[in-house]
Order: structure tokens, then sequence, then C-alpha cells
């Protein structure tokens, strides 16, 4: 592997997990529906419509580009989904499975992060029980910084209801952007657990 | 030719943009070729030096750039070089004195004198205009009319480090000399290329497979291929024997703090049979037992085949009695437990996680778990 070719790659590699996106619209506040579930979107955002690594639907909200706020809302993945595609067997991508533990499904969206957005120094904090549509769930902080050296933090609520697996993820710059927006991305965890 | 044409295409737009630099004097005396390659390499560094993928520990760095002054001497003063989180097994030198040392080349050295090879033979490279005569040489038959960005340019880069098999033989003797001079041991060189070829064979990707024969760039490129290159070192080392020193104990030493992390990316490969075979390798060359053994116990639990949580097990519980583990292992053993319903072992494994991680990030999720084995016994 030639080092030059990978710094071009991870360079493009940010814009891997929302492949397959079909255009952006308004999604004014409000309950907003994503797959099995919804959440109240506090403002109106930019919503955009985004195909898991199968082809499985799932939507992509921000505020000011997905450079600098993006909330994922993934709903009913099922035994060996994946968030990114594979094109080739023998390098294969992160795949949920039923089976997974509560850390191995925060393993399963660090893992994504790393490979698919080329997140890099993905490190976990606060990693609390939570509840997911009424079933047990975990939810996290990460920080983590980007192939350019840009800090960012995020932080996810994950859970299964019939051996599916369900999503909210969001992150953005660690400086101004993740704090604009966490109240509003609390509310959607707090509606997203009943 | 398409790679040859992008390349042309992206040096010429670089070579034009020149004057706007505000460098210019970087350039004097350099015909447009060698300038324009410099200029493309200069914006390059320019992303490493911000590059989330760098190593910045000031010790890792100054440790390095001794070693490295050491080996190439008075040359030292013209290279700068940056420590890169990259599982791949790799160097890279530019030609304009920026050198790229990756984290999978730092795990997988056994001693300074296996990196110090390495280091030298880059140098070799760098010293003799190597990537200026490829550049050259690519030039005479590219077609020099697409412009392209900047990123197109780092990847056309990846042309200018496929050497000639005359090229690479002059770069090992001069990490040969290099290192012999200095009082090395030159045996090591051919040691780093054996453990190449032993690691790319137990690899599922066709592209590191291929590796034990053939590899395009860097300082693992394979002309000559690997097994008559390792001859070919085999006989320098006895024509250059150098001295005796290896420095294995100081190099484990100040690369020690990192083994944990660069495992951990090892792993996002997701090629386990060769993880595992590295890991072992790793254990019998010396590194720190218990963090191989934990890690090792992950590839197992990773791969997921018939047997492996069992085996996976068995390496935790290794890592569990061995010197300083890494406490999650009892994380490990206890997430085990509970899924095997061994209550109260898994119960003990937890209490033991949080009282060795007391800050543990993920404190108020085990608790829940403890709260729950214990309500339930």
């Amino acid at each position: 592997m030639n080092m030059f070719k990978s710094a071009a790659i991870t360079i493009g590699a940010a814009l891997l997990l929302s492949g397959c996106v079909t255009g952006p619209q308004l999604a004014p506040a409000g309950d907003f529906v994503a797959g099995s579930y919804t959440v109240p979107l506090k403002q109106d955002w930019t919503s955009m419509d985004i195909k898991t690594g199968k082809g499985k639907p799932a939507k992509l909200l921000t505020m000011d580009g997905t450079m600098l706020n993006a909330v994922y809302l993934i709903s009913d993945l099922e035994e060996g989904d994946s968030l990114l595609k594979e094109r080739k067997k023998e390098n294969p991508v992160p795949k949920f499975s039923a089976d997974f533990s509560d850390l191995e499904m925060i393993e399963f969206l660090t893992d994504n992060l790393e490979r698919g957005q080329g997140f890099l120094n993905v490190e976990t904090t606060n990693v609390e029980p939570s509840e997911f549509k009424g079933e047990d769930a975990v939810q996290f902080e990460f920080s983590a910084v980007n192939a350019d050296g840009l800090k960012l933090h995020g932080k996810s609520l994950l859970g299964m209801k019939d051996d599916k697996l369900n999503i909210i993820l969001y992150y953005a710059p660690a400086i101004y952007y993740y704090d604009k927006l966490e109240a509003d991305v609390n509310a959607m965890f707090e509606a997203a657990a009943s | 030719m398409k790679k040859l044409r992008y390349l042309s295409a992206a040096l010429l737009a670089l070579t034009l943009a020149l004057p706007a630099s505000g460098n210019e004097d970087r350039y004097k005396g350099m015909d447009k070729d060698e300038a324009g390659l410099w200029f493309a390499m200069d914006k390059a560094e320019d992303s490493i030096k911000t590059s989330g993928a760098r190593i910045t520990d000031p010790k890792l760095n100054d440790y390095i750039q001794n070693l490295t002054c050491e080996i190439v001497g008075e040359a030292c003063s013209d290279l700068r070089i940056y420590l890169v989180n990259s599982p791949d097994f790799n160097a890279a030198m530019a030609p304009n004195g920026m050198m790229l040392v990756n984290s999978g080349l730092l795990l997988r050295a056994e001693n300074e004198a296996q990196l110090g090879c390495v280091i030298g033979h880059e140098y070799g490279h760098f010293a003799q205009g190597h990537s200026l005569k490829q550049w050259r040489a690519i030039k005479d038959v590219g077609n020099a009319n697409i412009f392209l960005p900047i990123a197109g340019a780092l990847i056309g880069m990846a042309s200018l480090s496929e050497f000639s098999r005359e090229q690479e033989r002059e770069a090992d003797q001069i990490g040969f000399d290099k290192i012999a001079k200095y009082g090395y041991e030159s045996a090591e060189c051919s040691k780093v290329w054996g453990n190449l070829i032993g690691e790319s064979e137990k690899s599922v990707v066709k592209r590191v497979r291929k590796r034990s024969q053939k590899t395009k760039n860097g300082v693992f490129a394979s002309h000559p291929v690997p097994k008559e290159r390792l001859e070919t070192l085999s006989v320098m080392a006895s024509e250059t024997p150098g001295g005796d020193k290896v420095g294995k104990d100081v190099y484990l030493n100040m690369t020690q703090g990192f083994l944990a992390k660069w495992l951990e990316n090892e792993l996002i490969a997701k090629d386990f049979d060769r993880h595992i075979y590295l890991f072992e390798e790793l254990k019998s060359r010396g590194r720190h037992a218990a963090t191989l053994d934990y890690y090792l116990g992950e590839a197992y639990r990773l791969r997921r085949q018939e047997g492996d949580k069992e085996k996976a097990m068995e390496y935790w519980q290794m890592a569990a009695t061995g010197e300083n583990p890494p406490v999650d292992v009892w994380r490990a053993m206890a997430e085990y437990n509970r899924r095997a319903k061994n209550k109260a072992q898994a119960l003990s494994d937890y209490k033991t996680y949080l009282m060795k991680a007391p800050d543990a990030p993920d404190r108020a999720l085990i608790e829940k778990y403890i709260d729950r084995l214990q309500t339930e016994s």
C-alpha cells in the first residue's frame, strides 16, 4: 500500500456512509418518521434519504451541512445487515448480528465510523444504559478526529427490538457545532426511548 | 497508461502553479521537473502536518528522529519524519525530504536495527534521487493534458515509488552500509523481509497474500521478488556484517505504550487469520505477552467461527494471569461468562474490572449488569 495513496483515500472516505443520497428536502419542525420510529424535530432540518449497505432506507438530517452536523436515523437492521456497502468479500465491512451485546453494538458503530467515515482515534465515553422503543438499550458519546485533524464529538443511542437494530447517531465538530444541536438530539433520544 | 496521464497532468498543473507558491527560493536551482515534484510533495506535507492520522507523541517522535539521525548522519537535517497511525507495514520517502513511517512498521520491527534498515533503505532512494528519475521516466511516456486536484496528485504519487530492481538494490545497499557503519547487526535486515512474507501468506486478502510474491511500492517493493530479495539481503549481510548491536530492549520499551492502540488498528482490517499469526509472532519476538494475549482473544471473538468464543476465553484467561494485563481483560471475561450463564463468575469479573478501572467510561452500564446479576443470584 502506498502511503500517498492511502492519505488520499482517507480524505475521500468521509462521504461513504451517506452513499445513495437522493437529494435534500425540508424536514419541518414536528414529528419526523424514520422507519419504525418517530423523533421530534424542534426546528426545521434538512433531510436526505440514504441507504444502508444492503439497500435499506435510512434518514440523514443536517442543519448546516453534513460536515458540520449529521444525525443518522437507522431502523430495523437485521442479522447480517451492514451500514457500508461491501464491495469485495475479502474486504469485509462490519455486519450486525442479533446476538450482539451492548458493547458489541457500540463496537459495530465505532467500527463503521473508522472504516466508513475515516474517523481516527475514536474514544467512547459516558456509556450508559438506556431505552429504545421500550427495550433495554445503550447510549454513549465519542470523540474522534477526521483525516484533516478536525476534532469531532458525537453521541449515539443503540437498541434492539425483535432482534432488529435501531440507531440514532449524531456527530459534529467538537467546537461550537456539537453543543449547538445536542439538546435537539437529546429530545430525539428521549422520544425514541418509549 | 491512464494513471500515467493523470500523474503527468497533476504534476504539470502543480508545476504551472509554482510561481504562486510564495516560496520560490526553496526551488531555486532546480529544473522544472524537480521543482514541480517538490512543490507537489510540499503540498502533500502540509496536509500530513495537520492530519489526524499523525502520531504526535513528542517522546516517540524524538526517539525515531534521533535514531534516523544516527543512521543517516549529516543528511538528517534534510529529512522530516512523520509517524502515521496506519496498520500498513510500510514507510515511504518523498523527494522533498518528507519521510512517512507507519505505525504498522513500528509495530512489526523487532528492534532498532530492523527499523534502521528500513529507514536507511528509504534514505537510499532519497539520496540517489530515485523519485525524480522515476518521474522523468513516467513523463517520457505520459500525456500531460488533464488537470486534477491535489488529491489526484497524491494518488498519482504512488507511481513515483515503484522503483526499478536496480534502484531497490541500490537503496538496500545504502541502508545496509548505513546501519553497519553505526554498529547494528545487518543480518536483521533480511528478517524484516522474512517476517513480511510469513505474515502475508496468512492473509485471506488476495492483495495482501500477493505481497509475499510481489508488491508495487514503498520499502517493500518487489523488484526483485521477495524470496530473491531475501537471499540478496542475506548475501549482503555476510559481506557487510556490521556490529553486534540490535537495540531490542530500548526499542520495545519506547514503543510499548502504543502497542494496544496499534493492535486495535490492525483488527479494523478484519483479516483475522493474519492478525492471529501476527500477534502470536509478536509475542514470540518479545512484545508484551499479556497485551497480546488479550488482543489474540479479541481476534478470535471477532472472527466468530466455530469454537472461537472458547479460544478467545483461553487467551483472556492467559492474559489475566500475566504481567500487567489490560483491564479490559476482565470485562471481556465477564461478558463471556454472562452469556454462558456463569453468573457468579461474570459478577466477579465485572467487579474486578471496575475495581481495576474505577473511572471506566462504561461504569454506569457495568453497574447495571452487576445489579441485575446480584438480583438474579
